[in-house]
């Protein structure tokens, strides 16, 4: 059996633990919240989570497509860019996955002298961890963008409506 | 001493929080989270007490002497003078139902935004400070001492409390977090802590009638505007009355509706039907410059402010000698007018029980308080065939309905919106049933939430409407999300932005105003946004 058919046939296994560890970072009631309520629209963080978490798992091991990994990690750190946490913690679900997916297969892989390709493994959640930490900036910056925007459009108005400002042209 | 391997010190990285019991984990005040204090000018304005430039972040917020005693003798007097505070303080049994049906818990994962642990940051000092029970057995009878910290928590999170109302639909006792916020913050309030985007407002409308401040004038121009963007779209001037006596109906709406975009194109939309009513029906309806605003931040502020706020449209009304009163879409404003106004002022025996003048439909519901909401009585006008709609000019919108907490859970106002939205466009899709209705998720701006500096719980908050919303935008292609609530349309427009980029937001009015074809108009070219309509974008 190859590298990814190995990692592959533990998926139940791999996720649960990278879910568990990710949703661990929320103090312990939120944590069981959003790990059992399955509801999509009762527990929306926990659904999120779970099923992004599962698609970044499986493209990981399919085409590993860069616009489509973007969505599926927007999907999380969306959330986290709100919720107060730092940068490193809002993205440790990426070093989470390498960890989870070593606790589950670590000892097989070495046994098995896979190395080479547990390297290449590492060398795309690498990118995958560019890729949530450009998401999460993107995600902060659109944030002060739209509160700069609130107040350039207000101040902007206000002066408009004064009569302060006088357009030239039509 | 050597440092240790990176991996290794990586592995001792714990990312999971501490387990302590609730009363020990410490009071972090988080930026995106709290908002600025209330500044000393508006509080001493509306003689509210302790005034004073005072920071949350800072160790002391600089309160009075006595502080201990005059919450804790505010809380006996609130416990004598509201059963049901009395109540809600003695008969929860911690059963969890309400635990995970607050936005903001859904949102943020802070256990103390758990409706069950906000309600418990009073309860157990009206344990520990009030009770036998409590004062005995301490914190065995989940009761702990009101201490600056404590004080300090029940600030912060009672200002993370939208008063929605959706947890008390869940709890078996029927306990109403709302009415436990709302006299939180009455106590606060008697320490002078305030939040400024409740305390201005609250004075600006006091003085000059309207959260903003805009003065009668200013207040005139902008309408005036908006007449000038609605002739040159629709080719007809409305031309609107203001504190008009003799008039036979007052109209009063949140001023949001009047500076605030898209609420803007809402306000057209009401000008526009008013319009339409004087030139076929004879309606007289008149705007009041001093009654310039519906919301009443009183309410979230103190029970006597909310009154005296809200005393104003009933005098108004007398003074102009008008018949009776028409409300506009908003929100917390209806739940003050339809749960209390009636027995703060009224009943006003000067008005007369609301009757259509164009249907004849008598509005039994208000035969005491004599004031109806522009959804019900424009539904009315429909069912009776009275308003030629063109629905096809909203054609490229794709509908959904949010259902605002206020007249949906406070009022049972469920079915009027959606049927007018039917009625003036031919996409409408509906978001799953456990977020709609009685249900609804808070837009998560709501009881003056809807500060700047914390935008963040906002938009946690807004998390589940958003979803939902995602949820009918992939499988029904919906690009607007409509509602009848100002704060909504403020809150709603900055959320979308974050959560889902591709869906507006709009007051149903903005739509009835969009498709109301008024006799003489010109041919539309544009909807009230300055879009080209459906089938016209080809000529642009």
């Amino acid at each position: 059996m190859n590298f990814s058919s190995k990692i592959k046939q533990n998926k139940a296994r791999i996720l649960n633990i990278w879910i568990k560890k990710f949703t661990d970072t929320y103090s312990e009631q939120s944590a069981k919240f959003f790990r059992d309520n399955q509801g999509q629209f009762s527990n929306p963080v926990g659904y999120t989570f779970r099923v992004n978490m599962e698609k970044i798992f499986d493209e990981l091991f399919l085409d590993n497509d860069p616009e489509k990994m973007s969505e599926f990690v927007d999907g999380i750190t969306r959330i986290r860019a709100v919720q107060g946490f730092t940068p490193s913690v809002s993205v440790s679900f990426v070093p989470m996955l390498r960890e989870s997916i070593w606790e589950v297969c670590g000892r097989e892989i070495a046994r098995e002298g896979m190395h080479q390709e547990w390297l290449e493994l590492n060398v795309r959640l690498e990118e995958l961890m560019q890729l949530a930490f450009d998401n999460y900036m993107s995600c902060r910056e659109q944030l002060w963008k739209q509160r700069a925007d609130f107040l350039h459009s207000r101040t902007h108005k206000l002066l408009e409506r004064a009569g302060f400002i006088t357009k030239a042209g039509k | 001493m050597a440092i240790s391997k990176p991996d290794v010190l990586y592995r001792n990285i714990s990312h999971k929080p501490p387990e302590t019991n609730w009363m020990d984990v410490p009071l972090e005040i988080k930026p995106g989270r709290y908002c600025y204090a209330a500044d000393p000018g508006p509080l001493e304005y509306v003689g509210m007490p302790n005034p004073r430039k005072w920071n949350p972040k800072d160790d002391d917020w600089k309160l009075p002497e006595n502080w201990k005693e005059t919450f804790i003798g505010g809380m006996k007097e609130r416990l004598e003078k509201f059963r049901s505070f009395k109540i809600f303080m003695d008969i929860c049994v911690r059963c969890g139902a309400c635990a995970d049906k607050c936005h903001y818990f859904i949102g943020s994962g802070d256990p103390k935004n758990m409706p069950v642990l906000r309600a418990e940051l009073l309860r157990s000092v009206y344990r520990g400070e009030i009770t036998k029970a409590g004062q005995i057995l301490g914190r065995f009878a989940g009761g702990r001492e009101l201490t600056e910290n404590v004080l300090k928590e029940i600030w912060y999170y009672y200002y993370q409390c939208s008063e929605c109302r959706r947890c008390s639909v869940f709890c078996p006792y029927g306990i109403d977090q709302a009415e436990i916020t709302i006299i939180g913050r009455e106590l606060l309030n008697l320490l002078g802590l305030n939040i400024d985007w409740i305390a201005k407002p609250a004075a600006n409308c006091y003085r000059t009638g309207n959260h903003l401040g805009i003065q009668p004038h200013a207040f005139k121009d902008m309408i005036d505007f908006f007449c000038d963007d609605i002739e040159e779209i629709t080719g007809i001037r409305p031309e609107p009355t203001f504190n008009k006596k003799g008039a036979d109906y007052l109209f009063i709406t949140p001023s949001g509706d009047v500076f605030a975009d898209p609420g803007t194109y809402t306000c057209m939309g009401y000008l526009i039907l008013f319009h339409y009513l004087k030139e076929e029906y004879g309606m007289d309806i008149t705007w009041s410059t001093y009654a310039s605003e519906g919301g009443n931040f009183g309410f979230f502020t103190s029970h006597e402010l909310m009154k005296r706020l809200n005393a104003k449209m009933y005098m108004e009304a007398k003074r102009l000698g008008v018949k009776w009163i028409l409300g506009g879409e908003c929100g917390h404003m209806w739940r003050v007018l339809h749960q209390y106004m009636d027995s703060m002022n009224g009943p006003p025996e000067f008005l007369e029980v609301p009757v259509s003048p164009v249907t004849g439909t008598r509005f039994d519901h208000a035969a005491s308080t004599k004031m109806i909401h522009i959804v019900e009585f424009v539904a009315d006008l429909i069912k009776h065939n009275k308003l030629p709609l063109d629905k096809s000019r909203n054609d490229n919108l794709r509908v959904t309905f949010h259902d605002s907490c206020n007249p949906s859970r406070g009022m049972g106002f469920l079915e009027e919106p959606r049927y007018v939205i039917n009625k003036v466009c031919n996409n409408f899709f509906e978001m799953p049933l456990e977020t709609i209705r009685e249900q609804t998720f808070c837009c998560g701006g709501g009881s003056g939430l809807n500060a700047g500096e914390n935008e963040e719980i906002r938009l946690m908050g807004g998390l589940p409407r958003a979803n939902a919303v995602k949820s009918v935008r992939d499988r029904h292609g919906v690009n607007m999300l409509a509602n009848v609530c100002a704060i909504d349309r403020a809150t709603l427009t900055a959320m979308m932005d974050y959560w889902q980029p591709d869906v507006g937001v709009t007051g149903v009015h903005e739509m009835l105003g969009n498709a109301l074809i008024l006799p003489g108009e010109q041919e539309r070219e544009t909807n009230l946004r300055g879009e080209p309509l459906p089938g016209k974008e080809e000529e642009e």
